[in-house]
């Protein structure tokens, strides 16, 4: 701790520490109502899948099931695929953001040097497709007919792997981090590449973890490329797998294919209710992780290094 | 290499840079092949917004019709009223959805207690993952006038409740509240993660200097994350036009039309009974010229202001 | 196969259409021994059919074909099965979820002219039924005068929608097991279910009806607002501009004047959840709805149901009606189907989905130049469509017909009550090869609930069908949608009160001349066309 920081600790928080508690509670008490109203949607997702069919769709607020039934999650962990949908989800999710990462960085870095040469041209091309695309169809046919990927994940993973918003603000980050750092390193001898992971990585863990959640939880969701490209039901994403279970409820959109209605039932609601479950629970919990490398201080540390 | 130059860089010639550069470059020109193969040579996809798309004689082989798709769009008529109303709630959503996040990363960042911290953030975060459909059914029993909790709290103080859902005086204003209140935590993360890269000791340095608890805010914490906020603020411009469709499509009714109709909802209402990809193709074209015109003048504001925009 | 035996002498008995059981004899119509590999999507599926599935093992050894089977999510059916289709894959027989999507692909030429002629010969006996059932079901899959595929039906369409009554509250005014025959005695009930305290709690929080309890009382003055509907005179005529709209307007917003209609109809009655659901009939709010068909008011017939979770393992209730059984203060017998209210003009009805849906079976174009394959493929469609032995197999997914007993009262019960077919194979499975969806077939399987419906007479009143006007028109995707956007806002405004009833006068006047004038012209073209 520098002598400033020695300092300011024993003033500082003195002359505040008077008003600091009151802020402090009125703070939390505003979060918790917050959080109360956040929870409160999962909580009624939470107690649809574990109440008896037959009440699902009683009227009212759900806070408890009317009666406790474990019936769909049962039913969900019997189903064929549910295991190889999440380890195809893993897969995919893993495969995305190895490629994600890697091209973001590999674009970001080099832009983020003002001298760059032909920066303009390549900042031109990123920034071009947030207003022009070609659409669903000639993906499509590039995907399938072009390079033949139909029915590989390569087919899901390629056409999205970046994204502008994270080449910008990965590059505003590095652009961000103290110029000394790269200069010493160069007089360190260290190539680009020894900079990039030996340099600006460890500093860009906050900026790199966010762009990650970003990409694991869309590669999570995805659902529609999965069902356009791949046909081999082994092959099935965890997202596809849980439509497969609980029925696709389009039938009550359209009303007019009453064969189909007709033996949809109530048991679909709290298998819709467990799938949600079952399919957010696992990425909830990594958003844990991901919060590690926002802790204070860490650009610190290296800089002083 | 390692002499620092004291020349104005941009004299240099471009011989020189692309030696400097030469392991910059090997690393962009990968992505810069996937951008050609993935989003370019798809591009030719546009021309269907001029287009009449015969399914078995592909983009290329249909024929020509000129403006009729765009025409059919900035000609029908509930276009004005649509694309109004798709500004007008862009323009909610940007005044209270962009400062909304920033605002809960900030009295994130002052908070302590490291553990209450994490919690509700984590919790933060979760409506994100519950989709409108749900929620919609969701919204539809907490705001009733007459079943819901928030009804009661009205009568409670002797006000009649108000039909948040249903009436239409009051119909944007839900979706923007409904919508900010959604991405509010998944919207903080991106700030969070800047806040974490500030330099604690500028905060040491301005407590020294007597700076009270809004003094810091003010100038270290928001300087600090000016960078992400610069990005975030042209992105979200950007998107004035793209209406939230999956709130709105399941939130409206006949009764909120007037108010609530959006090119999202309209375009959909169009498009699924009559499944267009030249027309589809055209609005989506339209929509994205208007965001470049608005994102092209707020980089050029934010290239002024700061060096953080996006070109 | 004694089982079998006993299986179709039941049958017998039941169907009234004997066409329909005679056996397929497929050296009449295979002209070729190749053997086809046919990619099919002829009806929806749920879920993919797994590859090495028994009922196309056996399928493709009954019809010597290799079974390409298609699965597209039902989510985004339209996008996915075209792109598709645009990326080369063409299935040979494939379904098209709405008129619109059919006549697009026939104008371009995606799927194939399927002259009558050609369907009479191949499938004599499914011709046979869907005439006899809908002589005009060939309408919705012709176009400019010729036809492009085989029309898909609902069995359930022949029954149009009833109204629920709450049993007590008209118990209080008078209607003891009787239900308000006429929009007048209705409307009387009406003012008494809003003003008489019905639920005698003392306090005036009860209405008569919302959102779709309005659907009978359009009903009773001659059109039902976005359906086509005959004149009287042989033109067809949109309900929104129909002659007795105004007055319909007019009822209604005086009723929602004087506190008859529940102010929260503006958002629905389901609150997002099942279509069929009404919340406010089930709280009690208001009494007199029309939400869902007859299988979703069926009462919870004996049948075997798995003790547990009180599903019921081969017959289907309505979502509804549990919902009603199982609310504490609730019960079933607070229900009470009643009539849609005959109105001064004699017009009375509801919604109904029609016989004809709007969905169609195509072929691919490919199949112009290989009549042998399309052959065999109508062989397939008929088999399953017009024999119920061949049905049962496919669509039950039940290749062993000895797990079950036939019961008169309850159609094929499981000999172990604790064999449940649907864990086995999945509820919906075999859906795929469903092609035309046999009504008669549906019937024998699930008896008890049409025999309810059957007994119910304000099921066979008639309706105002979804599918009068089953074709898309040259004009409508240019204005339809701006049309119906004003017609929905232009009616709530009305029923509301936030606009006078003159304003109807002006929203005809405007629908007509926004392309509601070229888009009638073109109905009644095609319309007189028939």
């Amino acid at each position: 701790m520098t002598a400033i920081a020695k300092k300011a600790k024993s003033k500082g928080y003195i002359s505040e520490s008077k008003f600091e508690g009151v802020f402090q509670f009125i703070l939390k008490l505003i979060f918790v109502i917050m959080s109360i109203t956040f929870i409160y949607p999962y909580l009624h997702v939470l107690v649809q899948s574990f109440e008896n069919p037959n009440f699902v769709n009683a009227a009212g607020l759900k806070l408890w099931p009317r009666q406790f039934t474990t019936d769909a999650y049962i039913q969900m962990f019997n189903a064929d695929y549910l295991w190889s949908g999440y380890a195809n989800t893993l897969k995919v999710c893993f495969m995305g953001w190895a490629l994600s990462i890697s091209a973001v960085v590999l674009c970001a870095y080099p832009l983020s040097k003002k001298d760059l040469p032909f920066r303009g041209i390549f900042t031109t091309i990123v920034i071009v497709t947030m207003f022009v695309s070609g659409g669903l169809i000639p993906t499509y046919l590039l995907v399938t007919n072009t390079l033949g990927m139909k029915n590989t994940y390569w087919a899901i993973l390629l056409p999205h792997i970046v994204s502008v918003s994270h080449i910008v603000i990965a590059r505003n980050f590095f652009m961000g981090l103290p110029a000394g750092l790269e200069e010493a390193a160069t007089i360190d001898g260290a190539n680009s590449w020894q900079i990039l992971f030996k340099v600006m990585l460890p500093l860009s863990t906050p900026v790199l973890a966010t762009i990650s959640l970003w990409v694991v939880v869309s590669n999570w969701n995805a659902y529609f490329n999965c069902l356009l490209y791949i046909t081999d039901s082994s092959k099935y994403v965890l997202q596809v797998v849980l439509r497969r279970i609980i029925l696709t409820d389009s039938a009550a959109l359209t009303q007019v294919d009453s064969e189909l209605s007709n033996t949809l039932d109530t048991s679909t609601e709290t298998l819709r209710a467990a799938s949600i479950m079952l399919a957010t629970i696992p990425i909830i919990c990594v958003y844990p992780f991901v919060q590690k490398y926002f802790a204070k201080g860490m650009l610190m540390g290296s800089l002083k290094g | 290499m390692s002499v620092k130059a004291p020349a104005i860089k941009t004299s240099q010639s471009l011989g020189y840079r692309i030696k400097k550069h030469k392991l910059h470059l090997m690393m962009i020109i990968p992505v810069m092949i996937w951008y050609i193969i993935f989003k370019y040579l798809p591009i030719y996809g546009v021309t269907l917004a001029w287009k009449e798309f015969y399914i078995l004689k592909g983009i290329t082989g249909s024929p020509w019709v000129g403006w009729v798709n765009f025409d059919r769009l900035l000609n029908s008529y509930d276009f004005k009223n649509v694309f109004t109303n798709t500004l007008i709630l862009g323009f909610w959503n940007f005044v209270i959805g962009f400062p909304a996040p920033i605002i809960l990363a900030l009295a994130l960042n002052e908070l302590r207690g490291n553990a209450f911290k994490r919690v509700t953030q984590t919790i933060s975060y979760l409506p994100h993952f519950v989709s409108w459909v749900i929620l919609t059914g969701i919204f539809m029993e907490v705001l009733s006038p007459s079943r819901g909790p928030i009804a009661a709290i009205f009568r409670a103080v002797g006000a009649d409740p108000i039909y948040f859902l249903g009436d239409p005086k009051w119909f944007r204003f839900t979706m923007v509240a409904t919508g900010v209140w959604k991405g509010l935590g998944w919207g903080s993360i991106v700030y969070l993660s800047a806040l974490s890269s500030v330099n604690e000791e500028l905060y040491d340095a301005a407590r020294v200097d007597g700076c009270g608890r809004w003094k810091r805010i003010w100038h270290v914490t928001i300087p600090g994350i000016t960078p992400t906020i610069t990005i975030m603020f042209i992105m979200a411009i950007g998107s004035l036009v793209d209406d939230n469709f999956d709130q709105i499509f399941n939130m409206l009714t006949p009764a909120t039309y007037g108010v609530g109709d959006v090119l999202g909802t309209y375009i959909y209402r169009q498009g699924v009974t009559y499944m267009d990809y030249s027309y589809s193709t055209a609005t989506e074209l339209f929509r994205n010229v208007i965001s470049l015109v608005l994102v092209v003048f707020t980089n050029e504001v934010a290239k002024r202001v700061n060096e953080y925009a996006l070109w | 196969m004694k089982k079998l035996v006993s299986l179709l002498l039941a049958l017998a008995m039941v169907l009234s259409c004997t066409a329909a059981m005679a056996a397929i004899d497929p050296a009449k119509v295979v002209k070729s021994d190749e053997k086809f590999t046919i990619a099919w999507l002829g009806g929806h599926d749920t879920t993919p059919m797994e590859e090495d599935s028994l009922v196309i093992a056996w399928l493709e050894e009954k019809f010597n074909v290799e079974l390409d089977c298609w699965f597209v999510d039902r989510s985004s059916y339209d996008e996915l099965l075209t792109t598709r289709i645009i990326g080369g894959d063409v299935p040979d027989i494939f379904l098209m979820e709405n008129n619109q999507q059919f006549s697009k692909f026939v104008k371009q030429g995606v799927c194939m002219e399927l002259p009558i002629e050609v369907i009479k010969e191949h499938m004599p006996n499914s011709y046979a039924w869907l005439i006899e059932y809908d002589p005009s079901c060939f309408d919705n899959v012709s176009y400019a005068g010729k036809n492009y595929g085989l029309p898909r039906v609902n069995g359930d369409g022949q029954y149009n929608y009833a109204p629920m009554w709450r049993a007590d509250w008209l118990d209080k005014f008078g209607y003891v097991d009787t239900v308000p025959m006429t929009l007048a005695e209705a409307e009387e009930v009406f003012y008494k279910m809003a003003n008489e305290d019905p639920d005698g709690n003392g306090v005036k929080d009860t209405y008569a009806l919302s959102n779709t309890g309005m659907l009978p009382i359009y009903g009773a003055f001659g059109a039902l607002p976005d359906r086509w509907v005959d004149d009287g005179e042989g033109n067809l005529v949109y309900g929104a501009v129909h002659s007795g709209m105004k007055d319909a307007l007019t009822l209604l917003a005086k009723w929602y004047k004087d506190g008859l209609i529940d102010p929260e109809f503006v958002t629905g009655e389901n609150a997002g959840g099942h279509w069929s659901l009404s919340i406010p009939f089930e709280n009690g709010v208001v009494g007199f709805s029309s939400p869902g068909a007859f299988y979703q008011a069926t009462p919870d017939f004996d049948g075997p149901t798995n003790e547990e979770t009180g599903e019921g393992s081969n017959f289907n209730f309505g979502k509804t009606v549990r919902t009603l059984a199982n609310n504490p203060e609730f019960g079933y017998e607070k229900v009470r189907i009643g009539y849609n209210p005959v109105g001064e003009n004699g017009y009375h009805g509801g919604d109904s989905w029609g016989f004809t849906t709007s969905e169609a079976l195509v072929f691919s174009y490919k199949l112009e130049e290989q009549p042998e394959k399309l052959a065999r493929i109508l062989e397939i469609v008929e088999a399953i469509g017009s024999d119920y032995d061949t049905w049962w197999k496919i669509f039950k997914w039940d290749l062993e017909p000895e797990n079950y007993n036939y019961d008169e009262l309850l159609g094929y019960v499981p000999v172990d009550p604790a064999y449940d077919r649907a864990a086995k194979y999945g509820e919906n499975h075999g859906n795929l090869f469903n092609s035309l969806q046999n009504p008669n077939f549906r019937k024998v399987y699930d008896p008890a609930q049409y025999n309810w419906a059957d007994s119910m007479p304000m099921y066979k009143t008639g309706g105002y069908s979804r599918v009068k006007l089953p074709v898309t028109t040259e004009s409508q995707p240019k204005y339809w949608t701006a049309m119906e956007t004003l017609r929905e806002t232009t009616f709530m405004q009305i029923i509301t009160g936030e606009q006078p009833i003159e304003a109807y006068d002006a929203f005809v006047q405007q629908w007509y001349s926004m392309g509601g004038e070229q888009i009638t012209k073109e109905a009644n073209e095609w319309y007189h066309s028939l």
